[in-house]
């Protein structure tokens, strides 16, 4: 990995401010209320602090996919729940569940969504399983723009003011298949008897830990990370209820499918 | 050729990853001698010419050690993609370890990092 230029750390720094401002100005110019202004303003804190992990060129491994995870599982869902159901609606352009039109069609779609984050939780850990080449052309990507809006989509399914998936038993049900690859390359990390890196990814010689050290230390990380995405794929799997509104059907609209 | 930025004072990534060169070189055998492998210290001040010396020469091809001020490994370590920093008052450092591969027209052709050292073909 590469260190960050000013200009992108710059405007990553850019990027969060303007989110929180977003936050801050719907709790008071839009009575969005304080739980969804402080759940929002977590996310923003999440995200730049996932920079800290990232733009540094000697981070260990678990520093950095502390930041990828910061980004793709824990932002996500925090930043979702800031959004009251009519800002979801507007950004659907249609009421959930009913199928965004247009290009919100397949920024909605739970298959997309499950597909996006199994591939790049699998291309991001384990890119030696890609050609070279393509696997170089991901690693000069933003991944923390990708890994963000990964999470982004397919945590909008657990939401039932953003989600296109009707039962809850399918919101789960997707939740808890999504989080598998991921689960996967954690524990193949943590079982590893040798450092799975990328050659094109440069592993860090660390005066302090090992390379395999570091990587089941990464491991373990990845595993905590994914435990939200796994129960609240859980408890919308057995459609237990839960309080804040986000998770109920909005009063007057349409009825969950199951 | 194959170059590597290390330091004489790293006692795993650095020796781990010369003496993985061993297994790669044995693959090739008799071309293996068109090959030459060239060690750049991270750590100058440390690693003086005798101490290189010494310390490369326990490796299998012994890669020829090259050294120079702080200033002149620190625009090395840039123009060569490096990333290190001092810890510990100086005793060790954190860096990038990759192996770069020069063809005879001093063009880069691949960088082989710590994960491949299992797969010396």
């Amino acid at each position: 990995m590469s260190g960050w230029s000013g200009l992108a750390s710059a405007g990553w720094l850019a990027g969060g401010l303007l989110i929180a401002g977003v936050i801050v100005a719907g709790g008071v110019l839009g009575g969005w209320g304080w739980a969804r202004v402080a759940s929002g303003l977590a996310g923003c804190v999440l995200l730049v602090l996932a920079a800290a992990g990232l733009h540094d060129p000697l981070s260990s491994m678990t520093d950095y996919i502390a930041g990828l995870m910061a980004l793709n599982q824990l932002s996500p869902p925090l930043l979702l729940l800031a959004l009251p159901a009519r800002v979801c609606d507007r950004l659907r352009g249609a009421p959930a569940p009913r199928p965004a039109p247009g290009l919100r069609g397949w920024l909605f779609d739970p298959v997309v969504a499950a597909s996006l984050f199994a591939t790049v939780s699998v291309a991001i850990s384990l890119p030696g399983l890609f050609e070279p080449a393509l696997a170089d052309a991901l690693f000069s990507a933003p991944l923390g723009l990708v890994e963000l809006a990964c999470g982004l989509l397919l945590w909008a399914q657990l939401f039932w003011p953003l989600r296109t998936i009707g039962p809850d038993w399918a919101a789960g049900g997707l939740a808890l298949a999504a989080s598998v690859p991921m689960t996967a390359v954690a524990v193949v990390w943590m079982l590893s008897p040798v450092v799975v890196y990328a050659p094109y990814l440069d592993v860090i010689c660390r005066w302090n830990i090992p390379p395999l050290a570091d990587q089941k230390w990464a491991a373990f990380v990845m595993l905590l990370a994914g435990l939200p995405l796994q129960i609240a794929g859980s408890w919308r799997l057995v459609r237990l209820p839960v309080a804040p509104d986000v998770f109920r059907a909005p009063t007057g609209g349409p009825e969950p499918l199951a | 050729m194959l170059v590597y930025f290390g330091y004489g004072r790293c006692s795993d990534v650095c020796p781990t990853t010369l003496a993985a060169l061993g297994a790669v070189f044995d693959r090739l055998g008799g071309a293996g001698a068109r090959v030459v492998v060239l060690f750049v210290t991270l750590d100058p001040a440390h690693d003086t010419a005798p101490l290189l010396h010494r310390y490369l020469a326990a490796f299998r091809p012994v890669p020829v050690g090259l050294t120079g001020s702080p200033a002149q490994i620190a625009r090395a370590a840039q123009a060569w993609g490096i990333h290190w920093r001092a810890r510990q008052g100086g005793r060790f450092l954190d860096h990038s370890s990759v192996v770069t591969l020069m063809d005879p027209e001093g063009r880069l052709r691949a960088r082989y990092g710590f994960g491949q050292l299992a797969r010396p073909d």
